[in-house]
This record gives structure tokens, C-alpha cells and sequence, in this order.
């Protein structure tokens, strides 16, 4: 059978295929879900939508029996199953794209795609057959590589791909992407879009976990959207109901959204942090950047344009190996996140949230504290939770940051949650320069409007902010000030606070003569401003 | 104190901090609790069946003499797991515990017998000897870039090397009552050695550390994620250059309990050292991956350590094969950490909600 992709067409009449009824979980007397439900029928695409917490990871371990519900029934073809394991629901044909790939970065495609059904002959696995097999699969899905290539080679977009050509093989049925578009490229979507698209005419069921409703919009037919583990939707038709109706449901309030527009146009003081002709063992060159007191420069680039480099050089992550940075007027060297930190009070808020911005297995206020403790301790170090805590919970307060304790892991906070904390550690610790790198990638509409007020705060009560950003509307919302940036230097600067259609347009038309320029600079060698789907993640 | 007190009521019982206190809450609160004190509890439960099965295999398991023995053994293998943790916990490891009390007992043998030394300063001498001695082995370890394994294992034979070089083979007699006194007097009865004492206090004093100092709390930090303590403005290479001062500081320790009790010294003292500091660390709940510790789970898997070996030897298992034991308990205990963290794993669910409603946001 393998080597022949896809389901035969079936009909187009409503058909269950697979159905989550009236489930119930909880963990540890915390409830996840209570009495939620999802019905898919054949051949459609159907959004899952929920704030951080709301319990949509929870029903799709469910759906994909990581856990077990503790009331309620799965079914599969109007068959009650219990799926007792992932193995056993992928048996039932249901399977699962997370957001974190499981790809054995070493091994080829063809490896990956057949790990654990390996084509033997004689005892022996077979290359050949093995690169056969696999090769209709990844044209499947659009992926035009050879077999072989290492798996390590492919962007993050590539790697989806990857993982659904993996599932379809399976042949499943039934097909959950949890959050498959929050680190591709728009290109990308598209094309992950135009495979959905045929998948569900082919007939699979397929549940799309998105933040982004613009995608949900584009894509889905229904939604089911679940708040504090209930449905607030259940596969209400995309067509009867509007955006904003579904923010509603998902928040439980009617919120107006963070703009600007509103905001009066800040008192900028003096210079922060000024870089002169800096470069750095990254490939910056000829970087010049100033940041005031008080107001917000975002940085704005294509993936791969230095953005995050800069900021790592700037805290001291990375060498600055020419050129002139000051602070506050002064000449310095900052030569680690501890000298900016003690000496000039910078801080920075990391993209890598689960690697770098936080430690998963360490409470919320050890998280927080960690910026302060130096401040609080006594003589010989001495310090005590209860001496930190009036410093951890007011930024945890300012951040509504949705907790039971602050002696909980971290890790146990959802996402949106997790990122408020990485933030309130900087606000305890006081900085007065804090760059946001990718501050509201994967977090949820409230999340991500909550970060908002809280960056246009900072700069009304006098910090300067660095916001680097990929989110252009974001960064014309919020940014004073708009640097481009592209192949590690500086490309232009903007003035912020406008409208977003023209300010994105001047945008757009400047990264674009830019990069044109480059090209024209340097040849046919190796265009200067690389396009963002071949760039690397970081 | 009281200050401290109504400042944290503050903090944390304002109106509209989303801190919800429920049934629930409380349930994960035990559960938290006896999830990390799993090791410990499980250690009481071994010690137990272990003293009651040799205590009838075995005659004179439980007498006095036997205890005190064990006690006093246990005593210096808890200090030597304390050595090992200061590293662990930094996720790093230290081979070199036994050659650090190589080199520590060389030069106490040298001070005291050759030398003349008072006891006072033969022992300020030899702590710091075994902090220099780990220091050196952190800055290598920093200026290199190489793994601290790599970097100790190296170490190990060029201390113990050093230490044969330095006396010659030769043997010391010590003679100093006071030294004599700690390793083979009693503590309140006579089944207990004074080096009891001795860990204890050690043990006090690094639950301190980690519980109620910056220095053990960025220790965590560092071993838990050293990019994130990094980024957070930790400054981490004092920090790892103070858990290998602390880890060679507690090797100086054991040095000076090991020769309490034997007296006769001489430079391969410590070759012995390495296995013993692994299985009271890691079977004492110390996480291999580092950033968690627990001081009294390494005193009772020293404890249990000691006394299976004694209850081995009591019935007559020829001690060839207690090595086996030995070899096997290391490979149990860390199959038990890696049990351990799969279950936390699991219980920390990414989707907990918060059971109460979320306050509106006022802008």
C-alpha cells in the first residue's frame, strides 16, 4: 500500500469522522477541560482557538492519547475508542504536527519520514527502497529535496512539511497542527495553505490551532473555541460569525485592542544607549543606532537581517570588535549580560524564551528574582524567598501574570504567561534600556495586547526600548522610531506612529530599494539581503 | 523580621494579584512536596529493610561496635557526596574528589608529622590547599572551554601523580590526640562516632547555601540553564569558580575525617573515593542534569551506602564481590533520577487553567 499517497476521494456529505464529547480533565484538582467537545466531519478544516491555558493542548493530547480523559468519549467513525496511547491513536489514523518538531536532525528525510518502519531486506535496512519510498511522499507535500538530504538542513517551514508528509504516510484520517504557522514565513503559509487545501479535499479531517485569525479565516470552515476548558464555540460556521465576535469568545470580555493612535506622541529625553560605527564578531558593520530616554526604536528587518545578533552584541552575548558604544554619553564596554545588567542597566528579553529567557524547572519567583537578588542580598549573600517576594510580585501583578503560586515551575505556566514572566524579571530588576526580541511570537491575543500596553508604559514612565520585531504592525503600533535593518547593517530609518498602511508601505519600498542596491553592489554573488524563506531561523 | 513579614502580606494579598488560592492548589502543594522529597522518603524505606534484613542475617549488625563503624564511614562518604553536588549542581562533575584528597592528605601527613605543624594550622593549610587545588581546575576549565570531565579526569592523575612525587611513597603516623579524638572517640553513646557530627554540620551548612544564599540559589540557576542565568545577568563563571572552590573546600574536609580514623596515612588515600561521592550524590536525589539538590537525601544514601556494605561484609560475602554491589547501587540510582524527572515531567501538565476567573484589565 505505502507509496501511494492519499485517501481516495470520498464524498463531500457530512460525515463524523472523529469526535471529542463532553470531555473532562483535570490535573492534580486543577481542572484543563470541563465538558469540552470538538466534532470534526470529512474533509474539512476546522480551527481550534483558545487563549494560552484555555485547554486546547489538552484536548489534542487527548485527541492524540497523551492523556486520558477523565470523563467523556472519543469516537472515530461513530466507533467509541479509547485511545489509550499515542500509538494507539495513530493506529485510528489520527496524528499530530506540534509546534516543536521531532526531527532527528542528523538523519536524512528519508530517514526520518520511515524512522521505525524501516524497509529491511535480509536483516538489512534498505537505502535504496528507503529513498524510493520516500521520495512521492515529499513531493506530496511539496517538499522538492532529494531523500537524502540531512534533515538539519531544513527551515522550520520545511521541517511542517515534513512532519505532515510523516503523518500522511501513516495514512491518517484525522490531522492536528498545533500552532504549525507561528515560526514560517508568509510564503511558507501559502504553501502549507495550497496542501491543507488538498489534503481536505482528499477527505481528511484536519484541526488547525492557530493564534493568527486572519490564517483561521482564510483557511477554516468552522471553529470551536474553548475558554477556561469549555466551548464557547462549538463548530460555529467561519461564515455567521466575525473576528471580533470570536475575540469576544475567547476573552470573555469585549477588549479594546492597544493602538497608538491613541497614545499622545511621547517626550523623548536624552540619549540612552548610542552605537557609533560599531561592529561585531556577528558581521555587523558600520552600525550606528541611538535609543532616548522614553521613547521606543523598533528594529525591523527580514529573518536573518542581524536584528537579534545586535541586540546579543549589544548585552554583551556576543563581541563588539569595532566602533564606539555609549551610555548614557559615556564611552563603554559592556562585556556580559552581568555588566549590563549591574553597570548600565540594560536588559534583555530573549526570543528563545524556553532556552534563554527562562528556566522551565525553576519557580516563578527564583525566575523573576534572579535579576535582583544581588540587589537584596546581605552581607555573605544571605537572602530569603520572603525578602525577594515584595520585589517579584508587583511587576508579576503589573503583567496580570495568570498564576497559583509563585513557588509553581514556570514550565507549568501557559505560554503567554511564561513570556509576561521573562518580561516582569526585567521590570523587578529596574532596567532603564530593555530590548524586546519577538516579544508576542505564539502568544495569544490578550497576551500579546497585555505586552503591548506594558512596552508603550515603559517608555511613558522613561525607559528606552529596543523592540525588535517581525510583526511590522506591531512595530508601526508601537515604535516612535522605525530602523531597518538588513544584512547586518542599518538600511534606513522611519518615523513611527502613523497609520499602518502607509507607514508599512514606506517600509516595504525602503527594505526593497535597499536590497536592491546590495544586489547591485554585489553582483550575481550571493544577494546581499537574503529572502527571508531561505534564511536561517535564528 | 517583622518588617519583612508585612511586606510580603502586602505583596502578595492585594486586590487583583492573580494569585488563587484554592483546594486544588493545596493537593499540588503535597504533592509538589512529596515529589521532592521522593528520594528521601525512599532512602528511609532502604535503610530500613536494610538494617532489619542484616540485623537478623547478620550477627552484630546492630551492635554498637558495627553502627559506630558505619556511622563513621557514612560520615565521610556524605561530606564526599556534599564534593561531588557542589558540582553537579552546576552541571558539571568532579572525577578528581579522590586525587584533591590525595594531595590534601599528603601535605596533612607532611605538616603534622614532618613538618611539626600545630593541628589549627595544618588544617587551615590543607582546606586551602584543597580549594586551590579545585580552583585550578575550574579556571582550566573556563579558559579551555573543555567539559569539566575532560578537564577533572585529567586533574585526577596529575594530582595523584603529584602527590606520590611529593612524599615519596613515604607513610605517615599521626599522632595528635585531637585528630585521634574526632575519628575514634564517641558522641554521646558508643555507638557514635564525632565525624557524625562533623557531616551533619556540613550539611547544615550547605542546606544554607541553597536555601538561604544568592550564591546556592545562582548555583541552581547556572546548573538548571546556564544561557538563561547568563542572559539574566548571573555572572556565571564566578559563580562555577566558587562550586569548584566549594567542592575542593569539602574534599579538604573528608581528607581530614579520612584520617581520623586511620591515622597511618599516606598518598593514595582518596584512590577509592570517586564511587562512594557519585552514589550518595546522585541516589541522594542530586539531578545528573543538574540545578536541584537535596542535602538530606545525600546524608542517607551515604548512610545506606555504608551500611549495605557492612551488612555485606557481616555475612561473610567475600569482598571481591562487594565491589559488584557497589557498581550495581550507582547504576540503580541513576536509573531512579531519570524515573524521577520522567514523572515530574508528567505531572506538570503545559495547560493547567487558573481555576479562578481572570480579572478584567483595567488599562
Amino acid at each position: 500500500m505505502r507509496g501511494e499517497p492519499g485517501p481516495g476521494a470520498g464524498s463531500a456529505e457530512m460525515v463524523e469522522t472523529f469526535s471529542l464529547q463532553n470531555i473532562w480533565k483535570s490535573f492534580g484538582g486543577v481542572a484543563a477541560l470541563s465538558d469540552a467537545s470538538l466534532q470534526l466531519v470529512r474533509g474539512e478544516i476546522h480551527a481550534l482557538i483558545g487563549e494560552n491555558g484555555a485547554g486546547k493542548s489538552t484536548l489534542i493530547n487527548i485527541a492524540t492519547g497523551v492523556h486520558r480523559p477523565d470523563r467523556g468519549t472519543v469516537r472515530i467513525g461513530g466507533q467509541v475508542v479509547h485511545l489509550v496511547s499515542p500509538g494507539a491513536a495513530a493506529d485510528h489514523g489520527v496524528a499530530v504536527v506540534h509546534q516543536e518538531r521531532n526531527l532527528v536532525r542528523k538523519f536524512s528525510l528519508a530517514e526520518n519520514l520511515l524512522l521505525g518502519r524501516q524497509p529491511v531486506k535480509q536483516g538489512v535496512v534498505s537505502y535504496r527502497r528507503m529513498v524510493a519510498d520516500a521520495e512521492p511522499w515529499l513531493e506530496r507535500v511539496g517538499l522538492h529535496l532529494d531523500p537524502r538530504t540531512e534533515a538539519s538542513r531544513l527551515g522550520p517551514g520545511q521541517a511542517q512539511l515534513l512532519e505532515i508528509a510523516k503523518a500522511l504516510m501513516r495514512r491518517c484520517q484525522v490531522l492536528l497542527l498545533d500552532e504549525p504557522t507561528s515560526s514560517i514565513t508568509d510564503a511558507e503559509f501559502e504553501h502549507l495553505m495550497g496542501i491543507l487545501r488538498e489534503l481536505r479535499d482528499e477527505g481528511t479531517s484536519i484541526v488547525f490551532v492557530s493564534h493568527k485569525l486572519e490564517e483561521v479565516y482564510a483557511l477554516c470552515s468552522r471553529a470551536t473555541v474553548l475558554r477556561d476548558g469549555r466551548n464557547v464555540l462549538n463548530g460555529a460556521s467561519l461564515g455567521e460569525v466575525s473576528q471580533e465576535d470570536i475575540v469576544r469568545a475567547m476573552v470573555g470580555r469585549h477588549i479594546e485592542l492597544f493602538a497608538s493612535g491613541s497614545v499622545a506622541k511621547r517626550q523623548t529625553g536624552a540619549p540612552r544607549l548610542e552605537l557609533r560605527n560599531v561592529s561585531t564578531e556577528l558581521g555587523h558593520h558600520g552600525v550606528d543606532l541611538t535609543v532616548h530616554k522614553g521613547e521606543i526604536v523598533g528594529l525591523y528587518g527580514l529573518v536573518g537581517a542581524g536584528r537579534t545578533e545586535l541586540a546579543r552584541a549589544i548585552v554583551g552575548l556576543a563581541k563588539v570588535t569595532g566602533g564606539e558604544v555609549r551610555v548614557d554619553g559615556r564611552p563603554t564596554r559592556i562585556r556580559n549580560p552581568y555588566d549590563a545588567l549591574r553597570h548600565h542597566r540594560i536588559g534583555y528579553v530573549s526570543e528563545d524564551r524556553k532556552d534563554e529567557g527562562l528556566i522551565l524547572t525553576h519557580s516563578i519567583s527564583r525566575n523573576v528574582g534572579m535579576t535582583v537578588w544581588a540587589r537584596l542580598e546581605r552581607r555573605m549573600g544571605w537572602i530569603s524567598e520572603s525578602r525577594v517576594r515584595p520585589h517579584v510580585a508587583p511587576p508579576l501583578q503589573r503583567l496580570d501574570v495568570r498564576m497559583q503560586r509563585v513557588s509553581q515551575p514556570v514550565g507549568s505556566l501557559s505560554g503567554g504567561n511564561q513570556q509576561k514572566v521573562s518580561a516582569a524579571k526585567w521590570i523587578a530588576a529596574e532596567a532603564e534600556l530593555l530590548i524586546f526580541d519577538e516579544p508576542t511570537v505564539g502568544i495569544d491575543v490578550a497576551a500579546k495586547d497585555a505586552m503591548h500596553r506594558l512596552i508603550a508604559e515603559l517608555a511613558d514612565d522613561g525607559l528606552a526600548v529596543l523592540l525588535i520585531s517581525s510583526d511590522l504592525r506591531e512595530v508601526v503600533q508601537l515604535a516612535d522610531r522605525i530602523v531597518l535593518m538588513g544584512d547586518f547593517r542599518i538600511l534606513d530609518e522611519i518615523e513611527g506612529g502613523g497609520d499602518y498602511g502607509p507607514v508599512s508601505q514606506r517600509v516595504m519600498r525602503a527594505i526593497t530599494a535597499a536590497t536592491e542596491e546590495a544586489e547591485a553592489a554585489a553582483g550575481d554573488a550571493d544577494g546581499a539581503a537574503r529572502p527571508a524563506a531561505e534564511a536561517p531561523a535564528q | 523580621m517583622l518588617k519583612t513579614r508585612a511586606t510580603d502580606e502586602a505583596g502578595e494579598g492585594r486586590p487583583g494579584v492573580t494569585v488563587t488560592r484554592s483546594a486544588g492548589g493545596m493537593i499540588e502543594r503535597v504533592r509538589e512536596v512529596a515529589a521532592t522529597q521522593t528520594s528521601a522518603i525512599g532512602l528511609v524505606i532502604l535503610i530500613t529493610i536494610t538494617w532489619t534484613v542484616f540485623g537478623v542475617a547478620g550477627s552484630g549488625f546492630l551492635g554498637s561496635f558495627n553502627l559506630y563503624s558505619i556511622g563513621q564511614l557514612a560520615a565521610r562518604d556524605a561530606v564526599l557526596g556534599m564534593a561531588q553536588a557542589m558540582l553537579i549542581v552546576v552541571a558539571r562533575m568532579n572525577l578528581a574528589v579522590g586525587s584533591i584528597g590525595a594531595v590534601c592528605t599528603s601535605l596533612l601527613g607532611y605538616l603534622l608529622v614532618s613538618a611539626g605543624v600545630p593541628v589549627w594550622l595544618a588544617f587551615l593549610l590543607v582546606a586551602l590547599t584543597g580549594v586551590l587545588a579545585s580552583l585550578l581546575m575550574g579556571a582550566a576549565e573556563l579558559l579551555t572551554g573543555l567539559s569539566s570531565f575532560i578537564v577533572t579526569l585529567a586533574f585526577l592523575s596529575a594530582y595523584a601523580g603529584g602527590a606520590l612525587l611529593f612524599t615519596s611513597g613515604h607513610q605517615y603516623q599521626i599522632s595528635s590526640s585531637i585528630i585521634s579524638r574526632l575519628g575514634n572517640g564517641t558522641l554521646l553513646t558508643s555507638a557514635i562516632c564525632p565525624l557524625v557530627a562533623v557531616a551533619v554540620v556540613c550539611g547544615v551548612l550547605c542546606w544554607l547555601l541553597y536555601s538561604r544564599n544568592s550564591l546556592g540559589w545562582k548555583m541552581l540557576a547556572v546548573g538548571a540553564n546556564e544561557r538563561a542565568a547568563r542572559a539574566s545577568g548571573v555572572n556565571v563563571p564566578r559563580v562555577v569558580l566558587a562550586a569548584y572552590a566549594l567542592s575542593g573546600l569539602l574534599c579538604a574536609v573528608a581528607t581530614v575525617m579520612n584520617a581520623s580514623y586511620e591515622l597511618n596515612v599516606n598518598a593514595g588515600f582518596g584512590s577509592d573515593w570517586l564511587l562512594p561521592s557519585f552514589i550518595a550524590a546522585v541516589l541522594g536525589g542530586v539531578a545528573l542534569t543538574g540545578g536541584e539538590i537535596s542535602v538530606t537525601g545525600i546524608l542517607l544514601a551515604a548512610l545506606f551506602y555504608d551500611s549495605l556494605q557492612s551488612g555485606l561484609t557481616i555475612i561473610n560475602v567475600p569482598s571481591y564481590w562487594i565491589q559488584l554491589p557497589e557498581g550495581l547501587v550507582l547504576l540503580v540510582a541513576v536509573l531512579l533520577d531519570r524515573a524521577r524527572r520522567a514523572r515530574r515531567k508528567s505531572m506538570r501538565p503545559r495547560d493547567v487553567v487558573a481555576s479562578a476567573p481572570a480579572p478584567v484589565v483595567v488599562p
